[in-house]
């Protein structure tokens, strides 16, 4: 798995995909943070984390749409999977450096706190819930984005269906969960949306659901990929 | 070493591999040969783990491949038909890569420049795989195979795109490798598997056709191979005496050569060697042979033998099949007529 992340993570600088996720999440971080902090005149992050975790809807399938097709179109699984590795090995190894790419950009986000502080009392309790939630949330697109990424051999299309799995899960969702007048089927859809729980790190709170929630979201995707990847030996 | 038994894939209806059974003892040079869409590549695929068998058991020094996947393949160095290379890396840092890869125990460098040094890739080692030409990517492929100095390396066509020199070098360092490693080499290159391998299997349409070293696969189908030869003498005498010689069957005059021999074509009877035979017959008519040749099967020979052999078979099973309708067809109309009598 060591092998694999490193691999990874190293791959992402030496193509352009590192630099240009990166360049993205800087420029929309900057933004936000320029018009929700220093044009508001405020500390409190809750507007940049709540836009910037929208935001993931299009950055995210920029670390992941590489992550398996690549591999399958290159041929390069064959040695992956001929290796001593496990598929938990393999899959975990990628994750962690999308993860790890993720979490560079992130860390920006505790550098504008970090400024501000400067100038002022910063509610650092409620930005470092609200950055553990962005990590947690985060986690859990990447595990979606790789096993759409597993599904195909095409980046173009794992990139494509990211952004329209993602368009409907983080922007649409609530709206559409709201607009069913079903109201089992209405709950269970909000039982089910991420943004909610995500909302309950932005205003400063880290509770049981809210963390289940994003971790099981996250190891049910990377186990879906451990199964997409095998059945294709068996077929 | 390898133990292969009862091997099979299936895609939907059709069977790629087909009951496959071999075994290859350690220190042997296997040679798997087969035409296009033989299963070749498929059973070399299942063999390392790339893809599962529908039944049938793949076994690695003992270890079963799908129930102690990192065990056995601790114990192979795969070089597939296309390298798996990251055209993004480095030559140095993709072997490091697959050294990592391996949970290889050597001492890194040492072992790894060792690699290079044998394969011939020191003065690319720090050039990005994807500015390599097409011999030097196939090399960093043989490269990456040997990284970990597994026990068994499987090479599918492993000299393909080299240049004479090079593919020189690979076959002696095969040859090399077979003294301490178990190898199994599929090319389509036959004279390569000739010179290199002590057994070779055969493959055509998913079935196992031989499993033999070429020498005794040879002696088991030039049984009745012709003898060419160019005597100087009466031709229609020569015909009438070679044609009476015991184990001859058949004796052909192919025409008048500018040296004033003839050449003959002499099919031998199943079985029987003519020549010590029809030299003495020769010499004690004072007929002068200046040429024969033609005994032994190349192993090209035996191939398309095997192969065409093969086709014969299935054709034959086919027309047989259409026969028997028929005659089924037959037997009802009579039964019929016998019941309204």
């Amino acid at each position: 798995m060591k092998a694999i992340f490193k691999r990874e993570f190293r791959a992402y600088f030496t193509s352009t995909i590192g630099y240009i996720y990166l360049a993205a999440f800087f420029a929309f971080s900057g933004f936000l943070f320029y018009s929700n902090n220093i044009a508001e005149k405020t500390t409190s992050m809750y507007s940049l984390f709540t836009y910037l975790f929208n935001a993931n809807f299009v950055l995210v399938p920029i670390l992941t749409m590489r992550m398996y097709s690549e591999d399958k179109k290159q041929k390069t699984d064959q040695l992956l999977l001929t290796s001593p590795v496990t598929l938990g090995g393999l899959v975990g190894g990628k994750f962690l450096s999308a993860f790890s790419m993720y979490m560079c950009g992130g860390v920006v986000t505790l550098l504008y706190a970090l400024v501000m502080s400067g100038y002022s009392a910063v509610p650092w309790g409620t930005i470092l819930t609200s950055f553990l939630g962005f990590a947690l949330a985060g986690a859990a697109l990447i595990a979606i984005g790789g096993f759409i990424s597993a599904l195909t051999e095409n980046q173009i299309v794992a990139v494509i269906i990211s952004f329209i799995f993602n368009f409907f899960y983080i922007l649409y969702f609530d709206t559409l969960a709201k607009a069913i007048t079903v109201t089992p089927i209405s709950k269970a859809m909000l039982g089910l949306s991420i943004t909610q729980y995500y909302a309950n790190f932005t205003i400063g709170l880290i509770d049981l659901p809210s963390v289940l929630f994003m971790l099981t979201l996250t190891g049910l995707f990377i186990f879906f990929t451990i199964r997409i990847i095998d059945k294709r030996r068996w077929s | 070493m390898i133990e292969v038994k009862n091997l099979v894939k299936q895609y939907g209806s059709k069977r790629a591999v087909d009951d496959i059974s071999f075994t290859i003892n350690k220190g042997e040079i296997l040679g798997f040969l087969g035409p296009n869409g033989a299963g070749k590549s498929t059973t070399m695929n299942m063999i390392t783990g790339y893809l599962s068998s529908t039944s049938g058991t793949v076994l690695i020094d003992g270890h079963d491949i799908l129930e102690e996947p990192l065990e056995a393949k601790k114990h192979i160095g795969y070089l597939p038909e296309l390298p798996p290379l990251y055209l993004d890396m480095t030559v140095k840092e993709y072997l490091g890569f697959v050294y990592e890869l391996k949970k290889c125990t050597l001492p890194r460098e040492q072992h790894l420049a060792e690699i290079c040094r044998t394969v011939k890739i020191e003065h690319v080692y720090g050039r990005l795989i994807k500015n390599l030409s097409k011999g030097y990517k196939q090399r960093v492929g043989v490269a990456g195979a040997l990284v970990g100095a597994p026990d068994v390396l499987i090479l599918d066509e492993p000299t393909v795109g080299l240049d004479p020199q090079q593919i020189i070098d690979i076959r002696n360092l095969i040859k090399d490798l077979g003294k301490k490693h178990t190898v199994i080499l599929s090319s389509h290159i036959l004279p390569e598997v000739q010179a290199i391998c002590e057994r070779v299997i055969v493959i055509n349409k998913g079935k196992l056709v031989a499993d033999d070293t070429p020498d005794n696969l040879s002696r088991s189908l030039a049984g009745n191979t012709k003898l060419q030869a160019r005597i100087v003498g009466p031709q229609s005498e020569v015909v009438a005496a070679v044609s009476a010689m015991d184990g001859v069957a058949r004796v052909l005059p192919l025409g008048e050569k500018t040296d004033g021999s003839v050449e003959y074509t002499i099919e031998p009877e199943e079985g029987k060697d003519v020549r010590a035979g029809l030299f003495d017959l020769l010499s004690k008519q004072g007929w002068q042979m200046l040429g024969l040749k033609g005994s032994e099967m190349s192993l090209e020979d035996i191939f398309l033998h095997l192969i065409q052999d093969d086709a014969q078979t299935s054709k034959e099973e086919k027309s047989e099949g259409k026969k028997r309708r028929f005659s089924f067809g037959r037997k009802k109309k009579e039964t019929d007529g016998g019941d309204e009598e």
